[in-house]
């Protein structure tokens, strides 16, 4: 695990990667702390609708009289749950299926790749669209969707790091004793693919967090009680010509977490092979 | 050429065939019976099994769904459930309002994205790169809805420039534009300035300057020229994401294009409309990332056809 | 030679030049008449028409177009009267079965034909018999027969006694197409050139944008027919937008304006037209569900609504219900229970449900859960769900809200109901379920009908009760008015003794309107007539 020192080396070196970091861990810290730090029960209707910022509501209250600050707290949860779920869905899918693909080659190979090719005809939220499609909408689905959406990706760029590796001598000499598959894949394959799969799945994360927001925007992610950000500037879009606050508030929360995954994927990847190209996290 | 043109047509065939075998499946899987929306609340159950017969919703699955390729093969795409009108004349409606939104988009993340990654990548560490990486940085982290939101805030309510909702005229679609290009400008500016940095330093740029070229044309021919490859790939790849932002822009803006009728026949549950669209968008997309594939053939001679 | 050949070419040249000047200056004098004397009324709703054919489809926002295009025998105007369109009287012969209709004489249909009672015949068979038959099949009672006696007088042979018949025919249902038009189009063909007798025309319609009506010349009430040249039925989906659009002269009415929003149209230049609906927003709850089928249980979700608070929350959504109706339909009687959360708690602890862990109550070690199902896209429907499940933990039962899109909604309750209709072991799995029912007749018994034991797969409360039906049939009976509201009462009084529905919210229409507008009237019903309304510039 040698290509850990270049990251840790970027975080030391740039302001950008720390501010980018420190942005992130405070998302984090929210996310996992909201029920502590949200002020009001996110579900308590607490006053009457459509409040102005108070003392006792600081973001003033949403559209039938409940905290909105409170609800953008647990958004946060319900955004990374649902992205770091979603990440991990489609980083075990794709690793495996690309790990298969470019150790048994052939038909095999070609097979799974074939999949991987009509999976990607289907641009970015229509094929999470077509998943909700088919399971309903809610919380789980969305995230199951927006997993399987990532899942080709991931599977190409496995397959990549692998063939690369599978021609190292470690490998090779690994293989020349009689070791396993298993043991080849599991001792001197998957831990060389760690960097760069985990550096992929920060702009990932920002890519699934933007997909959640825009199916619960659609209406088909999470449902009420539970706050969600897209859900949020959905009713808050109704609101809009009287209490801007109510789309604005979450719409700026989702700008600031994909922010930050990108800015910190970016860099991340900077200190890992600077030749290669930014690419993030979107829609 | 041609070879490669048609060996990459046929390899298309498997790829559609099992994008239209998803779709259908989508479409079939999910629960919900289109006879009981047809009929509506208030429709007895003889009107449903009548109407059930009448689409053909009686037959076995793996046969409705041959008779749904052989009628594809022959332009056929069905009827829409919801008010009978043919799928294909609905989208064909649909889809050039999507295309101009398309192209206002593409337009304005080229004619916004390239000069800004130049110069920003010319004035390496300067406010000016500083500005255009925050600027693209804000743009593809924001959400398109949001954008859209925003936009009709500021352009129809506050200051009344465009309109709200709606096609017709190019002002319906400046600010739907906007905000569905805003993204891939981001990812454009952030782009061409990676690609222009990483040909800077290269060794030819180096002895074009030493052979006294002047600067400029240094810049912009050959350095841009080479920096090229990528941004063409990138934007040919961008025909995607625009598709997908255009499912969430059409939404804000009640724009009738392709997307927001996608949205509306997945709400609707108007199974030959939602088979009818993913087919068309998937094929849009394929022959788009083809046709960036010859491209790049095209502009950097250096790569072999496969 | 060679000059005589220019000058012919220049002659022929300028010719062409003159007469190409000369239809331009044609051309730009008709478009400006044109401009000038075409008025055009347009109007933003959120949803767009779903067919043009009204024997396919007649939800709202699809019946509010059609019915400019077609017209029924009679129509319920907005003071909930049935008045005549294109019958003109209409009586019921000694042997109580048998409506004799007169129709009106000199109409014709769009497509120039005459209307006749050929033509009334053809429909009603059309409706009835047709495949599939129309969509006002499951709404008219049963006829035995349609005899046309002569061209303009028909006769409607029930197979029941009815005294609602006539105000049936008069929803926005059962409208008379142009059986040749219908005929050369086919069922399917029709959206593209429907023909009726209505004040306007269809010109054409570009789904999820507009449909666009002309007025019709040849109208036959010459006294209130057409009063624009162009109606245009716009499609903006969001709330917002729609208001956007009226402020700044996109449109000149806009439906469904969100409750918020209506204040800010309250300044001199628009009207803003507040109208109680006659649709009722409820949660039916399954009777035979293993929680829901104690009545306790049901009486104490009721008792541990505050429907005024419902109403406080959804602002000009809606106002608050007192059952099933409201005040101003014939036949209504107050079901709802009053707010008594104290009440619901000892209904609940009678009925065994003891308090558990996080405030739910339990029994038998199942906790008090009840899953509602709901669309979600009525405004304040949401909203008003999300103050009933905060009311509901108050007194320990929680509510699932789980949002259903339309289409599955009513699917899969009907689906359950066909099950447990053909196999009692089936109970079907939905528990609540949030649905608006809107009168359209003028009489509560449009919308009491499924409760009764005979509604099979309609039946989604799964409640049968020989008394109710009871009610129900005296009700609709051609009785003296003052027997049948009896049997209203009866109705109501089951409702709140058994509750298989709770009422929400009574929605109200907000439609706001340009002062260059005149005439336009809401219609609690949600039919709309155009007749008579203008446009000043």
């Amino acid at each position: 695990m040698t290509a850990r020192s270049p990251i840790l080396a970027e975080i030391r070196r740039s302001r950008i990667t720390q501010a980018a970091l420190l942005l992130t861990v405070l998302y984090c810290v929210v996310a996992l702390a909201g029920p502590w730090l949200a002020p009001h029960d996110p579900t308590s209707m607490l006053a009457m609708p459509r409040r102005p910022p108070s003392e006792r509501f600081w973001l003033g209250t949403d559209e039938i009289g409940r905290d909105l600050l409170s609800r953008l707290i647990h958004g946060a949860r319900v955004a990374f749950t649902v992205a770091f779920l979603a990440t991990a869905i489609g980083l075990l899918g794709g690793a495996v299926l690309g790990l298969i693909a470019a150790y048994f080659a052939g038909y095999i190979d070609s097979a799974i790749m074939r999949t991987m090719d009509i999976l990607l005809a289907f641009p970015g939220l229509l094929l999470a669209l077509a998943i909700i499609a088919i399971l309903g909408p809610g919380l789980t689905n969305a995230m199951i969707a927006i997993g399987i959406g990532g899942i080709p990706e991931y599977a190409r760029l496995m397959r990549g790091e692998v063939l690369s590796l599978l021609g190292r001598d470690h490998v090779l000499a690994a293989r020349a004793m009689g070791a396993s598959d298993l043991r080849v894949m599991w001792r001197h394959l998957i831990p060389f693919t760690v960097p760069t799969m985990l550096v992929y799945s920060t702009s990932q994360l920002a890519r699934a967090v933007l997909t959640e927001a825009g199916l619960s925007y659609l209406g088909l992610g999470v449902e009420p009680p539970t706050a969600s950000w897209g859900g949020m500037i959905a009713t808050g879009q109704a609101h809009m010509l009287t209490t801007p606050m109510l789309a604005i508030a979450p719409g700026l929360a989702i700008m600031g977490l994909v922010f930050a995954l990108n800015m910190l994927g970016d860099s991340l990847r900077d200190a890992l092979d600077p030749h290669q190209r930014p690419v993030v996290g979107r829609q | 050429m041609a070879l490669f043109i048609v060996r990459r047509l046929f390899g298309l065939i498997p790829v559609l065939l099992g994008v239209l075998a998803v779709a259908f499946a989508v479409t079939r899987l999910t629960p919900g019976d289109p006879a009981e929306i047809m009929g509506g609340l208030e429709a007895t159950p003889e009107v449903i099994a009548a109407i059930r017969i009448d689409m053909g919703l009686d037959r076995p699955v793996p046969v409705q769904f041959l008779i749904y390729v052989g009628n594809v093969l022959q332009g056929d795409l069905g009827r829409s459930f919801y008010n009978g009108r043919e799928v294909l004349g609905v989208m064909l409606e649909a889809l050039p309002r999507t295309a101009w939104l398309a192209a206002v988009a593409l337009a304005f993340t080229l004619g916004l994205g390239i000069p800004l990654g130049i110069v920003s990548a010319l004035r390496k560490d300067s406010w000016v790169d500083f500005a255009a990486r925050s600027f693209a940085l804000v743009g593809v982290s924001a959400p398109p809805f949001f954008v859209g939101l925003l936009a009709i805030l500021l352009f129809s309510s506050y200051v009344r420039w465009f309109p709200s909702y709606g096609s017709g005229t190019w002002r319906h679609v400046v600010l739907p534009g906007l905000a569905l290009g805003l993204s891939s400008a981001g990812l454009v500016t952030r782009l061409t300035r990676s690609a222009m940095l990483e040909v800077l330093n290269e060794n030819y740029i180096r002895t074009a300057r030493a052979k006294g070229l002047r600067r400029r044309t240094v810049h912009y021919v050959h350095a841009f020229r080479n920096a090229a490859i990528p941004i063409v790939t990138i934007t040919g790849l961008q025909l995607g994401s625009l598709l997908s932002g255009a499912v969430l822009t059409e939404t804000v803006f009640a724009y009738p294009g392709i997307g927001r009728l996608l949205v509306r026949s997945i709400f609707e549950r108007d199974f030959p409309m939602v088979q009818g669209l993913i087919l068309l968008i998937a094929l849009i997309y394929l022959v788009a990332n083809l046709l960036t594939d010859l491209l790049y053939t095209a502009i950097d001679p250096r790569i072999k056809l496969r | 030679m060679t000059e005589w050949n220019a000058l012919r070419t220049g002659r022929r040249v300028a010719a062409r030049v003159g007469s190409l000047v000369a239809a331009a200056v044609l051309a730009t004098a008709a478009t400006t008449l044109h401009a000038a004397a075409e008025t055009v009324l347009r109007i933003a709703r959120p949803d767009d028409v779903r067919a043009l054919n009204p024997i396919r489809q007649a939800n709202n926002s699809t019946s509010e177009v059609t019915y400019q295009i077609h017209e029924g025998l009679v129509t319920v105007n907005p003071e909930q009267q049935v008045v005549p369109v294109l019958a003109t009287s209409w009586e019921l012969l000694p042997d109580g079965l048998t409506y004799r209709v007169k129709l009106r004489e000199g109409v014709t249909f769009h497509s120039g034909r005459p209307f006749n009672a050929e033509a009334v015949a053809w429909n009603m068979n059309r409706q009835l018999f047709g495949t599939p038959p129309g969509i006002a099949a499951g709404l008219i009672p049963k006829l035995g027969a349609v005899t046309v006696v002569d061209e303009f007088t028909i006769d409607f042979t029930l197979v029941k006694p009815s005294g609602v018949f006539m105000a049936i025919l008069g929803a926005p249902l059962f409208m008379i197409v142009d059986p040749a038009t219908m005929e050369e189009l086919g069922n399917d063909g029709y959206d593209r050139g429907p023909s009726g007798t209505g004040p306007f025309m269809f010109d054409s319609w570009t789904p999820g944008v507009n449909v666009q009506l002309v007025a019709n010349p040849n109208y036959w009430d010459k006294d209130n027919g057409p009063g624009v040249d162009r109606v245009i039925f716009e499609v903006i989906p969001e709330a917002s937008a729609r208001a956007i659009a009226l402020r700044n002269g996109e449109v000149d009415i806009a439906f469904a304006v969100a409750a918020e929003q209506v204040d800010s149209f309250k300044v001199p230049g628009f009207t803003v037209h507040e109208v109680p609906s006659t649709r009722v927003l409820y949660i039916g709850l399954n009777t035979v569900d293993p929680i829901l089928r104690d009545v306790n249980v049901r009486r104490a979700l009721a008792h541990a609504m505050d429907r005024e608070l419902i109403a406080t929350i959804i602002g000009a959504n809606g106002a608050r219900a007192d059952g099933i109706g409201m005040p101003s339909a014939l036949g209504f009687f107050p079901s709802a229970r009053a707010y008594d959360p104290e009440r619901a708690k000892a209904l609940l602890e009678g009925a065994g449900w003891r308090a558990g862990s996080g405030g739910i109550r339990s029994k038998d070690g199942v906790p008090l859960e009840i899953r509602v199902q709901t669309q979600g896209t009525t405004p304040g429907e949401v909203e008003a769900l999300q103050v009933v499940q905060q009311q509901w933990l108050a007194v320990g039962a929680r509510m699932i809200i789980e949002r259903v899109e339309g289409g599955a909604l009513a699917a899969g309750l009907t689906a359950a109901a066909r099950a447990h209709t053909e196999d009692p072991t089936k109970i079907p799995p939905y528990q609540g379920f949030v649905l608006a029912d809107g009168i359209r007749t003028g009489e509560v018994g449009y919308i009491t009908e499924r409760p009764k034991c005979d509604q099979g797969q309609r039946g989604y409360e799964r409640y049968c009760n020989p008394d109710f039906d009871a009610a129900f049939d005296l009700s609709q009976s051609t009785a003296p008015i003052e027997e049948r509201l009896k049997g209203y009462k009866r109705m109501a009084e089951i409702f709140e003794e058994d509750v298989m529905r709770l009422p929400l919210f009574v929605m109200q229409l907000n439609v706001v309107t340009r002062d260059t507008v005149k005439g336009f009237v809401v219609n609690p019903n949600q039919s709309l007539s155009l007749r008579g309304v203008t446009k000043a510039d």
